[in-house]
């Protein structure tokens, strides 16, 4: 294992640890209790789900622009990883959802185009394995993966329209926002540990990829 | 640029004459759109829905089923007959090649939506408040973007080994942004009680198109010499 990745494992470790600790501490929120706590894991794994995605597609241009195999390598263990995080979006939001709503799935803005994203990049993942030979997958993904990704902000608009049961953003989503230090110092805590981690995942997988690419490599080249 | 036109012009040439000959991808348009819309009446009753709930979601999931299957006649055409290898070759502009098989496939797409259009409209009464103006806006501009993400996903597809099966699981996701637009822009046009909203559902709808028209044009290149 590499120092660097040590760094980032010690890292994902503290920070998963320090937001349990900071969640048995700050006080069960006014309105919702215990179930509130939840926001903590929920918001921050949708942040880097869309971080995932934007990796993803940003490195599809770079493929494409350069033809360097390890743009897609990247580009491949984000998809995934994002797939992972946004799973976990779609499970931790209906557990927070039933006893607040009353019911575990609406179809509002949020949710509608979390629902889509998973299902867009699924069909990424889905396109990967179907391809045998390596830059052929790697240029056809790349192209889907920019598709996908030029698609996440049209989604979001297509599904603004109706009234949402969804809050608004709680942290910068317009005046009454806003949460209070100790809130805002769990949430900021669950985004690093989360972002952390998928670092680590990230950097983890493209390595994985990269040996196999090279067994491959050694294995042609024996004949 | 004249060269450009002339690539343009000579792929929708070969698309016709091809289509002209073996009529494959108009009659899969036609028999899976009109057999989709039996389907969906049978789905829900339209005897007891109005007609602006049904109608909408039952046209475009018709035009969306039946697109699928056309854009992949097309494409799976130009692989069997090996046209593919003489296009790569060529030093024919790429964004070309894209634009003429988007044309070709959208005037395919266009006479099936016609007569898939006219049969709803005569089993659902249709007369001219639902088929406005604006509701022929809303056809041009989902079929327009529909056409120009699915004729790239069509390609890739064919270059997949799960081939056909493969261009719905890539394209639905895509297009859902924009079926959304144009089903709820159709519900508008088709409710009596005016066009309240429709602007900004036209408006995405013609947003999305520009966007993937662009992208398509710019990226059918790597798809098509991988």
């Amino acid at each position: 294992m590499t120092t660097t990745n040590r760094i980032l494992l010690a890292l994902s470790g503290l920070g998963m640890i320090a937001l349990c600790v900071m969640l048995s501490l700050i006080p069960r929120e006014s309105a919702q209790g215990f179930v509130q706590k939840i926001f903590y894991v929920h918001v921050p794994v949708a942040w880097v789900a869309f971080l995932a995605f934007g990796v993803t597609g940003y490195n599809g241009l770079r493929y494409l622009m350069t033809r360097d195999m390890k743009f897609d390598r990247v580009a491949a263990a984000s998809a995934e990883i994002g797939v992972v995080y946004i799973s976990l979006v779609l499970i931790t939001g209906p557990l927070w959802a039933k006893p607040i709503w009353g019911i575990y799935w609406t179809w509002d803005l949020r949710l509608t185009t979390s629902f889509i994203l998973w299902l867009l990049y699924l069909a990424y993942l889905i396109l990967r394995r179907s391809v045998d030979d390596r830059e052929r997958r790697a240029q056809l993904s790349a192209v889907v993966g920019l598709i996908s990704f030029l698609d996440v902000p049209i989604v979001y608009m297509a599904n603004r329209v109706k009234a949402s049961q969804h809050p608004a953003p709680v942290v910068g989503g317009g005046e009454n926002s806003g949460l209070a230090p100790e809130f805002l110092a769990t949430l900021l805590i669950g985004i690093f540990a989360f972002t952390v981690t998928y670092a680590l995942l990230l950097r983890l997988r493209n390595q994985q990829a990269r040996i196999e690419d090279r067994i491959e490599d050694l294995y042609l080249a024996r004949g | 640029m004249n060269s450009f036109w002339r690539v343009v012009g000579a792929v929708l040439a070969r698309d016709v004459r091809a289509e002209w000959r073996r009529k494959d991808i108009f009659t899969t348009i036609v028999m899976f759109g009109l057999l989709t819309v039996m389907v969906f009446v049978f789905a829900f009753d339209p005897a007891r829905h109005e007609r602006a709930d049904v109608v909408p979601g039952t046209l475009w999931a018709s035009f969306l089923f039946a697109g699928i299957l056309g854009l992949n006649r097309s494409a799976s055409r130009d692989s069997q007959d090996d046209q593919i290898s003489g296009v790569v070759t060529s030093p024919a502009d790429r964004g070309a090649l894209y634009l003429g098989k988007t044309l070709s496939n959208l005037l395919f797409m266009v006479i099936g939506e016609a007569i898939v259009l006219v049969a709803v409209a005569f089993f659902f009464d249709l007369d001219g408040r639902h088929l406005a103006p604006e509701f022929f806006a809303l056809l041009v501009l989902g079929t327009l973007g529909f056409i120009g993400v699915g004729t790239i996903f069509a390609l890739v597809s064919q270059k997949t080994r799960m081939q056909e099966v493969m261009t719905p699981i890539l394209l639905l996701p895509v297009i859902l942004p924009l079926l959304r637009a144009v089903i709820e822009g159709t519900k508008i046009v088709f409710d009596p009680t005016g066009n309240d909203g429709l602007g900004s559902w036209i408006q995405l709808a013609a947003g999305y198109d520009v966007i993937f028209l662009i992208a398509g044009f710019l990226l059918y290149g790597f798809v098509l010499e991988d």
